[in-house]
Formats: structure tokens, sequence, C-alpha cells
């Protein structure tokens, strides 16, 4: 059995770290950047525009590669990563609300071109929806719908209790169900397009 | 008492998310499979998780990065173009981190939390009026009493336009006004729950265990509300982040 890197010594040990470090360097960057299309998708529903979510994803990603070395559990690095979106989304308001509660923000809907299909329409209608709950109710709904996030997992990402958790969420879909549902079921032509879309 | 009681809106919500333990998941399947309203329920939360999936399914493409990035931070870091061309100085600042990581004994991961969650609390309370009404008594007078109050406060905040966060938080004898079996104003809580959006209704877990082990009683909350660790410690931190405090 070789006992090799006994043998090494101080100077080449130095040299083995430091190209460890730039190889685990390479390696973090290419799992971050695997993680782009998934923040992207969250911070868009959180924020409706485009340029500011692609904004807070970069950060994001920025942040996330100079703390890499603070990922104690690297099967943590997804909650880890959506919890640096998260603190970025409230620095961002902080910077540009500093008057009002991220909590107490609903987002305005933003000019998405109408589509005369019965399934564009019903995007748009679940977006409004969305758009109208509270900040809070949104984030828990998107991590947990979008993302499949474990209640636990949420709850570690936005740093809020399980309990708090399971109420925004509860809270979020009953409106939903109440302004979307109702609503779809009316309409035969919006009906049928779900039922083709929901598996 | 209905099946809405016994299977709150929470617990069903977790059974659709697969947040549930064997044992929970398969009493609820087997009320599910005798009970066609609580399947409807089921149906309902499931085409709500998929309407979201499905309105983000697709969404704009981001815009060229290069543009949004300077403004941002007023610096551009190149991490992924042009890393190349640095190799050696980003080599030696990537050492530079690890060592006084290192050095640091470490530090704790998502630390970045803590400043971030500190601002948060710091900008919310300048900029929100906070009340927290506490309850702590059976008596449905005191507790009708305190609904009184918080429909006035929250009807008068929403008349000045002011915002404002509004929280019950229920203790002792209070949590029976949250309970699902014997609040006599189960309707009435969920009515003001989706009218005002800045109201939550609190109980404490400390009371939720006492009940359990004094009296054999699980407590079945109505849906929606907040369960806390002690509602002692919530009004303490609660006073601390600067909410004003009124005893009903």
């Amino acid at each position: 059995m070789s006992d090799g890197p006994w043998l090494m010594t101080g100077k080449q040990k130095r040299s083995m770290e430091i190209f460890d470090i730039f190889y685990r360097g390479q390696a973090s960057r290419q799992k971050l950047e695997e993680s782009r299309a998934r923040l992207y998708r969250v911070a868009y529903s959180w924020c409706r525009n485009a340029a500011l979510a692609d904004d807070l994803v970069q950060e994001t990603l920025i942040k996330a590669y100079r703390k890499a070395g603070q990922l104690r559990d690297p099967k943590a690095g997804q909650s880890w990563l959506f919890s640096i979106l998260s603190n970025c989304y409230y620095d961002y308001f902080r910077r540009n609300r500093e008057t009002e509660d991220i909590d107490n923000v609903t987002m305005v809907e933003d000019n998405t071109p109408e589509s005369e299909t019965n399934e564009l329409q019903i995007v748009d209608k679940v977006r409004k929806a969305i758009a109208l709950l509270s900040q809070g109710q949104r984030q828990v709904m998107t991590l947990v719908d979008l993302e499949g996030f474990s209640y636990i997992e949420v709850s570690q990402i936005l740093d809020i209790p399980i309990g708090t958790v399971m109420s925004r969420l509860c809270r979020a879909r009953s409106a939903l169900k109440e302004r979307l549902l109702t609503e779809f079921e009316n309409q035969p032509g919006l009906q049928d397009a779900i039922l083709r879309r929901v598996k | 008492m209905n099946d809405r009681n016994h299977i709150s809106d929470e617990l069903l919500n977790a059974f659709v998310d697969n947040q549930l333990d064997a044992q929970d998941k398969e009493q609820i399947f087997a009320q599910i499979a005798k009970d066609p309203d609580l399947n409807k329920r089921v149906c309902e939360l499931r085409s709500c998780r998929e309407l979201v999936h499905l309105a983000y399914q697709n969404v704009p493409p981001a815009p060229v990065r290069s543009k949004h990035l300077s403004a941002l931070r007023g610096t551009r870091v190149p991490w992924i173009t042009g890393f190349a061309a640095s190799v050696l100085v980003a080599v030696g600042v990537f050492i530079g981190a690890q060592l006084n990581t290192a050095q640091n004994g470490g530090a704790v991961p998502m630390a970045v939390n803590d400043d971030a969650m500190a601002t948060r609390v710091a900008v919310s309370s300048n900029a929100v009026t906070k009340v927290l009404f506490h309850l702590n008594s059976r008596d449905p007078e005191v507790a009708r009493e305190a609904l009184d109050e918080l429909e006035n406060v929250l009807n008068f905040y929403e008349r000045t336009g002011e915002k404002a966060k509004i929280e019950l938080i229920t203790n002792g004898g209070g949590i029976d006004l949250l309970r699902a079996d014997t609040s006599p104003f189960v309707g009435r809580i969920l009515a003001m729950q989706k009218r005002y959006t800045n109201l939550t209704f609190v109980t404490c877990q400390n009371t939720i265990d006492r009940l359990k082990r004094e009296h054999g009683i699980t407590a079945r909350l109505i849906p929606g509300t907040v369960v806390i660790d002690s509602g002692v410690a919530q009004i303490m931190r609660r006073q601390q982040e600067g909410w004003a405090y009124i005893q009903v």
C-alpha cells in the first residue's frame, strides 16, 4: 500500500492543494451554472421582470461562488442557493423600497402579450392571481410547487418557522382556488385546456 | 364534527405535497376513499399546484446579462467569460479566501442570512404599524371582544391606507378561539383571514402540548392558524421588534 502523500515535501503538498482548489473551483462554477435556469424561473415568478430576475440570479451565483467554501453539506447545495437568491431579493427591496415591508408587497402584472389561445389565457390568469398574493405566500408557493422543495427546506431557505410555511402555502392555495378554479369551471374552453395540460 | 374539521387544510396540503409519513398518508387515503368532498378538496389542491407549474413552465428568456450586471453593483465580475485570461489571479484570490476562511475557523453556512434578515426587520419596523393582540381567556365574550377589536383596527388602517400588520396570539384558554372544535367563531375567523391578508392568527405549541398532556385533547386548529413555539417568547420577540402590544 502506498503512503505517498506522507512522503511529500511541504512545497509539493502546497502545490497539490493549489491544484485541488483550482479544480474544485472549476467544478463548483460548473455546478452553479447548471442551476441558473432553475433560479431564474423562480426569481421571475417572484419579481415578474426578466431583467431583474436575471440580475438577481447573476448576483446569487456570484455570491454562491464566493461563499462556496462555507457550504459544509453538499446535499444542501440547492437550498443554500435559493436562500442566497431570497436574500438578494430582500436586499433589492431594501435598496429600492425603503418604506415598504416586503411581506406586504404585491407585484403588479407586467405587460405580457396577450395570446388568443386558451392555454396562454390560463397562464396569464394564473400569473395575475399569483401576483396578487403577498410576497411571503408567493415565495413559499413557488418554492414548493416549481422547485419541489420540502417544507423543511423552504423553512430553511426563507428562514421562517415550518408552521409559517404551511400556513402561507395553505392561504396561497386557498386564494388561488377561489380566484381561479371557480372561474375556470364556468368556462368550458378553459376547463378543457387545463385538463389537457394537467397530467 | 365534519371531515373538514378532522383533516385541516394544512394537513391536506402536506398530503398533496407528499410531506407526510406513511401512516398519516394511509389514514388520509382511507378517508378520501369514502368521502367525495375530501376527494374534491384534494383534487382542487392538486389543480392549484399544477396551475402554478403551468404558469411558469415557460418564462421569458433572460436579457443579455452584461447590460444588467454593471448596473447592479457598479462592478463586473469576470467569473465565466474571461476566466482563462486571469487564471493566476483567480487562483490567488481564491486561495486567499480559503486561507482566510480557515484562519477564521470556518464561517457558519448561510451566515449571509443574518444581515439580510436583520435589515428586513429594521426596514419593516420603520415602514409598517404592527400591533400584537394577546388573548389568554377561553371566555367567548372576551374572544368576541378580541375579534371586534381586531376588525376595528384593521378597518381603521384600511380606511387610512396606512400599512399595518396585525397578529392575534393566543395561549392558555385563548387557544379555544382557534380550535375548530371549540371556537364559536370559526366562520368569522375564516372570513377575516380571507378579507385581511395582513392579519395572522397565532397559537402556542406549549399550550397545544399541555392540552394533550393534561386533558388528552388533540387540538385541531382552524385552517390558516400559525403555530409558534411559545406564546410568551413570541410576545417578547414581537415587542423587541417594535410591535405594539394589547392584551384583550
